[in-house]
């Protein structure tokens, strides 16, 4: 049977295997919302690895609150992530080319060409969208949580995540319009 | 609106397909954060074995200055009782 996260949290702060199990199982989860957080892959691996030492340095506070480990560890990467804007206060790139080798389907060229500008478009689009929402996008479609998960990242209930989620739908179709229009 | 939405839901999950670190930056991250944790763990058991050492050698010090104090009073003492003795025979004659 496999050991649950919590008791590997316990284990973690004397024993670097058990660390080192955690970080097997999230870190591609933790580098991949990063990614999208800050649309460069140099900057999502820096900020990766210093979610994991600060998560290594804070381990043995771990604590059992009903709170998933996986939600600590994004709520870590939220934090630095949001620290990394303000530092840089600058509009992150978003790396479509590398990306979209990874997109499933789209054989045809002139498809591809279609899909690649639709996602570069709502790529930009989400990058000017409030911190919150940017984060509930990506844990929902790229990291495919569902909303109850999403709510012990975020601190917010099920309801409260779902009318956010909404909003941020309603508000993304039409910057999503008004962009198309141009 | 709601065909919308999907059509919206659909795009959003093409532009947000899930992407993977580079398997280097996952093993050497891996390797640093174990080696990390196990030199911290040394460093603990290095800091104990310090004081340890630090307090048997200030033991052994004081062992010693002890033993040559008490080597002193004896020697003295030994030494005040051959004068004693010597000068006790002249004074009793």
């Amino acid at each position: 049977m496999e050991t649950s996260d919590l008791e590997l949290a316990r284990r973690a702060a004397s024993d670097s295997e058990a660390f080192g199990t955690l970080y097997e199982r999230h870190v591609r989860k933790i580098y991949n919302y990063i990614y999208y957080r800050t649309g460069d892959h140099h900057d999502a691996e820096d900020l990766t690895a210093r979610v994991f030492q600060r998560a290594l340095r804070h381990v043995d506070g771990f604590r059992d609150m009903g709170v998933p480990f996986s939600a600590w560890l994004y709520r870590i990467a939220h934090n630095l992530v949001a620290n990394w804007h303000r530092d840089r206060s600058r509009r992150p790139v978003v790396a479509l080319e590398e990306q979209l080798v990874l997109m499933p389907g789209a054989q045809h060229p002139e498809a591809l060409a279609v899909e690649r500008e639709q996602g570069d478009e709502l790529l930009t689009i989400i990058r000017r969208l409030p911190e919150e929402r940017q984060q509930l996008l990506i844990l929902k479609f790229s990291e495919q949580l569902s909303n109850a998960e999403i709510g012990e990242v975020m601190g917010r209930t099920e309801g409260a995540v779902k009318s956010l989620y909404h909003r941020t739908l309603s508000s993304l179709r039409e910057e999503y319009e008004k962009q198309s229009k141009k | 609106m709601a065909s919308n939405e999907e059509q919206l839901e659909r795009m959003l999950r093409r532009a947000l397909v899930p992407v993977e670190p580079r398997p280097q930056f996952v093993t050497r991250l891996r390797g640093r954060l174990v080696h990390v944790q196990g030199s911290g763990g040394a460093s603990v058991w290095t800091l104990v074995a310090v004081g340890a050492g630090l307090v048997l050698l200030a033991a052994a010090w004081m062992g010693l200055a002890l033993r040559l104090i008490l080597a002193f009073v004896g020697i003295f003492s030994l030494l005040g009782n051959r004068r004693s003795t010597r000068a006790s025979p002249r004074a009793a004659s």
